[in-house]
C-alpha cells in the first residue's frame, strides 16, 4: 500500500446487553462488533459489505464515537496538510501518538468536537436524517457555523456554493426538507457532510433507500466529490454490485467479524471465504461465468445472542468440518494483501 | 396459451381534497396460464395500486376505479359484490406482500393463520386443515413444521416469515399468485432462496404469477414477460429476452444501464474514472404528472410533441409494445 493511511481500527469490540429481552432475540449479550481491525487510506474508498445485523452500522457509529467501544483502538492519521492545525486545536496533547495519529478511542468530548471537522457521515434514510423544521440553508451550514469556518455574514454565499457542488438549485436555499424528493434529500445530506470540509466520510447505505434511476446520480456525485477533494470513504452497503463498483478495497462482515478483505478486484474475481462466494452467487441474474463456483448457503443467519461456536458461518457452509465447529478461524493473509478467515478457503 | 387474467383499460385514482392522483392510468395487461408476468417500476409508478385493485383491497375512498375491467377467467371482478369477491381472494387469486412482519397477525399462531384459509375456502375441518397446514409449511421449506406451526410470527426470522406467507398464499392452490416485492425486505442470501422456492411452488401448483418488483436484475431471471410502468402508465411490454436485449423505451434503456455490473469497477482500462450512466432529474410528483409523456422531462430524446400529448402504446415488433414517438 503506497498511500498514506487515514484511519486505523485495531481489535474493536462492542457488545450490547439485551437485558430487557427482545421478542425476536431473547435475552443476553449481543456481540455486535467482534475483534474488528481495518485500515483506510487517504483518498480511497473502503467498501464494507454484509447483511442486516452483521455489525456494519455499529462499526460506523463506533468510529464516530456515537457509541463507545468495549475495547480496541481507533486511530486517525490526519493528512499532512491538516496535521499542524489539528495539533494546534487539540488541547489534550496526550491523544496524539508518536507517529502523529490521533487516538479517537480515548478522545474526550471537546476533542471529539474538533474531530467532527475531520470525519462526517451520510445516513441511509434521507427522510429521517434531516431536521424537518429547518431550512436547507441552515441544515447545511450549521456545522460550518459551529466550527467557526464561516461567519454568519458568509452563511448565504457558503450555502449557495455547497448546493451548487451537490447539483441542487441555489433557489432551494429557503425551502424545507419536505419539499424535496429522496434523491435531492440525499444531496442535501451530502452537502451537510461537506460543509465542514472533512477528509473522511462514512457513507452508511447512502443509496439503499433511493429508486434505481436516482441511485446512479448519487453514486456519480460521490465519485466526483472524491476526485475533486481527495476524500476517503467508508462505503457501507448490502448491495455487492454497488460496493464492487465504487470501492478500491472491500471488507466483508458476517456476525460482527470481518471474514474477508482485499482489493475490490480480488474479492470479486477470487473470493476465498465461502460467505463472500455466497453473497456473489446471490446477486440476482449474476453471470455465472463470473463466479468460481455457485454457492447458495443453507438456512438463515443465526441468532446473534446465541452465535454458533467456532466459525460463525459453519452451520451454513458446505465445507464445514469438525475444526470449523470448534475454532474461530483468524483473518490471515492469503497473498496479494487478500485476507480471509477460513480454514478451507476457495 | 390460455388467458387467465386480463386487465383492460384500468384506471385507478385517488381523489384527495385538493388534488387527484391517477395511480394507474389506462393499463392493459394479460396474464396467461402458468406464465410469470413481471411488473417493473420505481416508487409511485402504480405497481402496488394495480395489485390491490385486482385483489379488491383498495381503500375506497379515497381510492376509486374509474374505468376498465379486470377479467378473471372471462368474468369481470369489478362487478362482483364483496361477498362474492371473498370467494376469489385467497382462493383463486392469492397475494404475497412485501413486508412479512406487517402482513401476518402477530397475535395468532402462524399455523392458525394458514388453517383459517383452508377452513374458509376448502371446507376442511380443523384437524384436516391443521395437517394440511403442516404439509404446506414443510413444502415451503420450514424445518420442523409441526412445531413451528405452533409458534407466533415474532419467533420467525424475516426469511422464514416470508416462507409462511408463501405457504399461506399457495394453501388453496390459487390459479393466480400476485407477489408484490416479495424479497425487497430480505437479505441477499435469503432473497435467492425465496425466489427459488416461489418459482418451484408456482410450477408445482401450475399457477400463474404476477411478479412485481423494482429490481430489474431479479426480473431478468424470473419473468417470462415484463411490463414497465412509469407514472401509472405502461411504457413498454415485451418478452424478457426482447426487453433486455432490445429495450425500446428511453426509460427502460436508462433503467437497465444505470445499474453497475459485477466486474465493472469505477475505473476504466486507462485507470480513469468511469461514471455510471444515470437518468437525469427525479420521479414526477404524482399530484402533477406532466400533460404529455410522463418521462419527457427526464428523457434525453425528448421532442416538442412529447410535451403536448401522451404517445400511444405502439406495437412495434411481434408482441413488443412501447409508448414512445421515437418508434412511430
Amino acid at each position: 500500500m503506497n498511500k498514506a493511511m487515514i484511519l486505523e481500527i485495531k481489535d474493536l469490540l462492542k457488545s450490547f446487553n439485551i437485558s430487557a429481552g427482545s421478542f425476536t432475540l431473547g435475552k443476553g449479550l449481543f456481540q455486535a462488533v467482534n475483534q474488528v481491525s481495518l485500515n483506510i487510506c487517504n483518498g480511497e474508498t473502503m467498501g464494507l459489505i454484509g447483511e442486516s445485523g452483521c455489525g456494519k452500522t455499529t462499526l460506523s457509529r463506533l468510529i464516530l464515537r456515537l457509541y463507545d467501544a468495549d475495547a480496541g483502538k481507533i486511530l486517525y492519521y490526519p493528512p499532512q496538510e491538516r496535521l499542524a492545525s489539528l495539533k494546534r486545536q487539540l488541547d489534550n496533547k496526550k491523544l496524539i501518538t508518536e507517529n502523529n495519529a490521533i487516538d479517537i478511542s480515548r478522545a474526550d468530548h471537546h476533542s471529539l468536537k474538533i474531530m467532527g471537522k475531520e470525519m462526517q457521515i451520510i445516513f441511509q434514510d434521507p427522510w429521517a436524517s434531516l431536521n424537518p423544521t429547518l431550512r436547507i440553508k441552515d441544515i447545511i451550514t450549521e456545522g460550518a457555523l459551529v466550527h467557526n469556518i464561516i461567519s454568519k455574514k458568509e452563511q448565504h454565499q457558503y450555502a449557495r456554493d455547497l448546493l451548487t457542488q451537490v447539483g441542487l438549485d441555489t433557489g432551494d436555499l429557503d425551502k424545507y426538507p419536505h419539499e424535496f424528493s429522496g434523491g435531492q434529500r440525499q444531496r442535501i445530506g451530502i452537502a451537510r457532510a461537506l460543509s465542514v470540509n472533512p477528509a473522511f466520510i462514512i457513507c452508511d447505505e447512502p443509496v439503499s433507500a433511493l429508486d434505481v434511476s436516482v441511485q446512479a446520480q448519487i453514486l456519480n456525485l460521490l465519485l466526483e466529490l472524491q476526485q475533486k477533494r481527495g476524500l476517503a470513504y467508508l462505503f457501507i452497503s448490502h448491495d455487492l454490485n454497488v460496493v464492487q463498483y465504487i470501492s478500491d478495497r472491500i471488507a466483508v462482515m458476517y456476525l460482527g467479524r470481518i471474514v474477508e478483505q482485499g482489493s475490490a478486484e480480488e474479492i470479486i474475481k477470487n473470493p476465498k471465504h465461502p460467505y463472500t462466494l455466497s453473497l456473489l452467487s446471490a446477486i440476482p441474474g449474476v453471470d455465472e461465468r463470473m463466479l468460481k463456483t455457485k454457492l447458495i448457503p443453507r438456512g438463515d443467519v443465526p441468532n446473534q445472542l446465541d452465535p454458533p461456536e467456532g466459525c460463525a458461518f459453519h452451520p451454513r457452509c458446505p465445507k464445514a468440518d469438525t475444526k470449523c465447529k470448534k475454532i474461530v478461524p483468524e483473518l490471515v493473509n492469503t497473498g496479494a494483501e487478500h485476507l480471509a478467515a477460513c480454514f478451507h478457503p476457495f | 396459451m390460455k388467458k387467465i387474467l386480463e386487465i383492460k383499460n384500468l384506471t385507478t385514482q385517488f381523489e384527495m381534497e385538493d388534488y387527484l392522483i391517477k395511480a394507474v392510468d389506462e393499463v392493459d395487461l394479460t396474464l396467461h396460464s402458468e406464465e410469470t408476468l413481471g411488473i417493473a417500476g420505481e416508487s409511485g409508478c402504480g405497481k402496488s395500486v394495480l395489485s390491490l385493485s385486482i385483489m379488491g383491497l383498495l381503500p375506497m375512498p379515497p381510492g376509486k376505479i374509474t374505468q376498465g375491467e379486470i377479467l378473471y377467467q372471462g368474468e369481470n371482478l369489478l362487478t362482483y359484490k364483496p361477498e362474492r369477491m371473498r370467494t376469489i381472494g385467497g382462493k383463486e387469486i392469492a397475494m404475497i406482500f412485501q413486508e412479512p412482519m406487517t402482513s401476518l397477525n402477530p397475535l395468532l399462531k402462524t399455523g392458525e393463520q394458514i388453517a383459517e384459509a383452508l377452513i374458509q375456502h376448502k371446507d376442511m375441518d380443523k384437524h384436516q386443515a391443521w395437517e394440511k397446514t403442516i404439509e404446506l409449511l414443510d413444502s415451503a421449506g420450514i424445518p420442523g413444521a409441526r412445531e413451528r406451526a405452533q409458534e407466533y410470527p415474532f419467533q420467525f426470522s424475516g426469511g422464514m416469515r416470508q416462507r409462511v406467507m408463501i405457504a399461506m398464499a399457495i394453501a388453496c392452490d390459487p390459479r393466480v399468485l400476485i407477489a408484490d416485492e416479495p424479497t425487497t425486505a430480505l437479505d441477499v442470501t435469503i432473497q435467492s432462496q425465496i425466489l427459488r422456492l416461489l418459482d418451484s411452488l408456482k410450477q408445482k401448483i401450475n399457477s400463474s404469477l404476477l411478479f412485481i418488483t423494482h429490481d430489474m436484475a431479479v426480473m431478468a431471471g424470473f419473468a417470462d414477460r415484463i411490463i414497465v410502468l412509469y407514472a401509472g402508465k405502461v411504457m413498454e411490454n415485451a418478452s424478457v429476452t426482447d426487453l433486455f436485449k432490445n429495450p425500446l423505451h428511453p426509460y427502460t434503456q436508462g433503467l437497465l444501464k444505470c445499474i453497475p455490473l459485477l466486474g465493472e469497477n469505477k475505473y476504466n482500462d486507462r485507470g480513469k474514472i468511469r461514471y455510471l450512466h444515470s437518468i437525469k432529474g427525479n420521479l414526477p410528483d404524482p399530484r402533477h404528472f406532466p400533460k404529455g409523456c410522463p418521462f419527457e422531462p427526464r428523457c434525453p430524446f425528448a421532442m416538442g410533441r412529447c410535451q403536448e400529448a401522451v404517445p400511444p402504446l405502439l406495437l412495434v415488433e411481434k408482441a413488443h409494445e412501447v409508448r414512445c414517438y421515437l418508434h412511430e
